[in-house]
């Protein structure tokens, strides 16, 4: 059980600045969404009472626990358990996974339900309920590209280091120390905005 | 390039995983706090939880208490841009 | 550190000087920044094009040598290229990359492959201009702000023209904490924040803009996308919105970007003023915490881009306070400049008559910025040609001419050759006076009440608007010559030493050009070489 320094200290820094830039992203639709919902806050919430608290809580405890998976992954890594943190990754993929099908559910819903920008049915409601699911699918949209590609980049990191693993033990950490700890962060940023999310669209009924 | 006398960090497992626990309180909080009757305070309720909530993810998970100033600095700064943008668009919006 | 070096240093890398390859793949900074050189020099080429375009039409009022949809497809175009393919990314990605690893001792910038990856994005979104200029026969009309409704509406290549935008946006990004990280974790050991040169702190805090402010505009226009492509009705009053809120997010972070475009700049004049005197620069403290002032400071004034759209008063009041506020760090370098000049042993070649230009077209156009910045006046000059002038003198006779001293200055240390001074010289007075002929006249037309973006005016606006347009023959012309005078040095130029301008600065302690990994031994900051 070898123990492994820390990713160099720039790695770490630029990934946090990157970071930095998706709060600023993120926090444009947020200015958005608060200028509405201080101008319709009727209609914000009523338009809440549509979505399914049900659906939001799952998936809150979903991107939670795929949290706990990736920081578990990222600590099984230093402590030199490859084998560990590959199950951890796989594990917070999957966890994403589940979590953008949720998502796929509940968009279905509101769609079969007329409730997209541009349908007669969401046409005729008040203006707030409009703006308040055109936000929902701006920023769940947004927000579920982003859990879809750290899926991507934490199922294709478990399978290349898993082969790196049995090719190489040794080179595996000087390989894939970056991209493990630096998507952990991402991953977890991730889970950050989905954090304030959903009492901003669900919690407001 | 890693740090000397650094060391390995983070929480342990079991830390990693009472953090966890104490998220999945604090959502259960949340979700009852946004039942109650209590006017405005419902949403500043529910940012403050959510704010505790991600402190706990950026510092613990994401080690941001394990690492020098500089970074939390930098968190600072942005998040601080973040607050001034919010603020100064509301002084037009509140005051139309 | 030879004085004269017969190698070509980075230039004769493997795959050598003329291999597109060697470059395009390089993750050398210096050859990145070289690669960003020409990408924005030769944008900046094209925007000249279309104003030049554009003044010829306005010559004359009525047609001249387009239609009306032309013109607006040519202001539009003209903007988009001008600010996000050349003014944002020029210095701080040409000149940045190749001077802040060897302003602080560094062999290269933190990531490499990141600072390549940043040109292959730039040059992807360039692609993507391209197309939204050429794809249908549609370029967009709505000026390069993409205000809404109008931006939603109409049936040009806006989708294009604004995903280009967006990455260019990313580009810029990773430019930022690129440059940030390197600061931070690859200065010199010895060299403390408070000895580093003004360029890299200049580099430094604009990275910092580029950094926060760059994802506003980005999910700005992804909205924009979203408006036009899934119908979201987030700016449609009709559906609740407001288009004023696009605006605030609109200028949320192009106020700032016209930091990111001013602050490289003033870091270029703190490095050439100095150099030309003879002296250190006076005052490097508050030059510092100036610079740091006004990148903190651009955040805090975009509303006075919005005076007459709808703002409540309070807002402009506010914010036109807090636009006075930041012309004041301004005005320190500016006063700090000018007191380095102060009997200093003054050499008058090409690389300080362009920064002399600077302070002297910067100033006029940050005075008129109060002009603009006072709630009263602005009714009178908002959407007018004053604006136009106003943005072009700090803009291009700003930034612009801050380029162009910079490149006159950095030249020998890039190539290892020397340009010939004369024709540069020539250039220079050509490019003040035509710029000066070009665009003085706009602030009177302003005044008077001729709008900008207009393709046509009343008559008795023509004898200004023709003395405009041969202004921007003169500075063409001098462009022209500026260009040929540096292509023929890099050509035919006389070999460059180390250090021709015995200038302070690390990078000046290695060869021209220097090797790829910088210097031969990292150089010690704190021992200081004499100057002169």
């Amino acid at each position: 059980m070898t123990e492994t320094p820390r990713i160099p200290r720039a790695s770490r820094m630029g990934m946090w600045l990157f970071l930095f830039t998706e709060i600023l992203l993120f926090g444009g639709l947020f200015l958005v969404y608060a200028v509405y919902r201080r101008a319709n806050p009727e209609a914000f919430h009523i338009a809440s009472g549509e979505l399914s608290l049900r659906f939001g809580a799952i998936n809150t405890v979903i991107l939670l626990t795929s949290s706990l998976t990736m920081a578990l992954a990222v600590s099984a890594f230093e402590r030199g358990l490859v084998g560990r943190c590959l199950r951890f990754l796989a594990g917070t993929a999957g966890l994403g996974l589940i979590f953008l099908g949720n998502k796929a559910v509940e968009w279905s819903a509101k769609f079969a339900h007329g409730l997209y920008p541009g349908n007669p049915i969401l046409e005729a409601r008040p203006a707030g309920e409009k703006l308040f699911f055109s936000l929902y699918f701006a920023m769940t949209g947004l927000h579920g590209v982003h859990v879809l590609v750290g899926v991507v980049v934490l199922a294709v990191t478990a399978v290349l280091a898993g082969r790196s693993a049995r090719a190489d033990a040794a080179r595996v950490h000087e390989k894939y120390g970056g991209v493990v700890e630096n998507s952990g962060l991402y991953w977890h940023l991730v889970d950050t905005i989905w954090i304030f999310l959903f009492p901003l669209f669900y919690l407001i009924s | 390039m890693s740090e000397p006398g650094r060391a390995p960090a983070g929480a342990s497992e079991r830390g990693l995983v009472a953090l966890w626990a104490a998220l999945l309180a604090l959502t259960a909080l949340t979700i009852y706090v946004s039942r109650l009757n209590i006017g405005h305070w419902r949403a500043v309720c529910a940012l403050a939880i959510a704010a505790t909530k991600s402190a706990l993810v950026v510092a613990v998970f994401m080690r941001l208490k394990d690492e020098d100033r500089a970074f939390t600095a930098m968190l600072g700064v942005a998040l601080f841009t973040m607050a001034t943008i919010l603020g100064l668009t509301f002084v037009d919006v509140a005051f139309r | 550190m030879s004085a004269e070096s017969a190698t070509r240093g980075y230039l004769d890398a493997p795959g050598g000087a003329r291999g597109l390859r060697s470059w395009i793949f390089s993750t050398d900074h210096k050859r990145i920044g070289v690669l960003y050189l020409w990408s924005t020099m030769f944008f900046f080429g094209a925007g000249t094009i279309f104003g030049f375009l554009m003044r010829l039409e306005l010559i004359a009022p009525g047609r001249t040598i387009m239609k009306a949809q032309t013109y607006n497809a040519m202001f539009t175009l003209h903007g988009v290229i001008m600010i996000f393919l050349v003014v944002i990314p020029a210095i701080p990605a040409s000149l940045g990359n190749f001077f802040l690893p060897l302003q602080l001792g560094a062999r290269d910038v933190a990531f490499p492959r990141v600072n390549r990856l940043s040109w292959w994005i730039y040059a992807t979104g360039a692609l993507l201009a391209f197309f939204a200029m050429f794809a249908g026969g549609h370029p967009p009309d709505t000026g390069w702000t993409f205000y809404v409704p109008y931006s939603v509406r109409t049936d040009t290549n806006v989708t294009l023209a604004v995903l280009a935008a967006l990455v260019l946006g990313f580009s810029s990004i990773l430019t930022g904490l690129n440059f940030i990280t390197t600061v931070h974790v690859l200065r010199s050991p010895k060299m403390k924040w408070m000895k580093m040169p003004l360029f890299s702190w200049s580099i430094y805090a604009t990275a910092w803009v580029q950094v926060l402010a760059t994802p506003i505009i980005a999910v700005t226009l992804l909205l924009i996308v979203l408006e036009r492509v899934a119908n979201l009705g987030l700016f449609d009053p009709v559906r609740g919105g407001d288009p004023l809120l696009y605006q605030h997010l609109f200028w949320i972070y192009s106020h700032p970007a016209v930091y990111i475009m001013i602050i490289p700049a003033m870091g270029i004049i703190s490095e050439v003023i100095p150099a030309f005197s003879g002296k250190k620069v006076y005052g490097y403290n508050a030059i510092v915490v100036s610079t740091l002032a006004i990148a903190f400071a651009g955040y805090l004034v975009w509303g006075h881009h919005m005076f007459t759209s709808g703002m409540s008063d309070t807002a402009r009041w506010v914010f036109s306070f807090l636009t006075f506020i930041v012309a004041v760090p301004s005005g320190v370098k500016v006063f700090n400049w000018v007191a380095t000049l102060y009997k200093g042993a003054i050499d008058i070649s090409a690389p300080l008559l362009y920064a002399l230009g600077f302070i002297f077209l910067f100033s006029i156009g940050g005075l008129t910025g109060l002009v603009n910045g006072a709630l009263a006046t602005n009714i009178q000059v908002h959407d007018t040609y004053f604006v136009v002038a106003h943005f072009h003198y700090v803009m291009f006779g700003g930034t612009g001419f801050a380029i162009f001293a910079g490149l006159l200055y950095w030249f020998p240390k890039m190539t290892g050759k020397m340009y010939r001074p004369f024709p540069a010289i020539i250039a220079f007075i050509l490019m003040f006076a035509g710029f000066n002929i070009l665009y003085f006249p706009m602030f009177i037309l302003g005044w008077m009440g001729m709008p900008r973006r207009y393709y046509d005016y009343p008559k008795g606006f023509t004898s200004l608007q023709e003395l405009s347009t041969v202004g921007s023959w003169f500075l063409v012309a001098g462009i022209i010559l500026l260009a040929v005078t540096l292509i023929r040095g890099l050509r035919h130029g006389t070999p460059a030493s180390a250090n021709p301008w015995n200038a302070r600065g690390l990078e000046w302690r290695t060869s021209s050009p220097p090797p790829t990994e910088n210097f031969d031994e990292l150089p010690d900051p704190t021992i200081e070489e004499p100057v002169r």
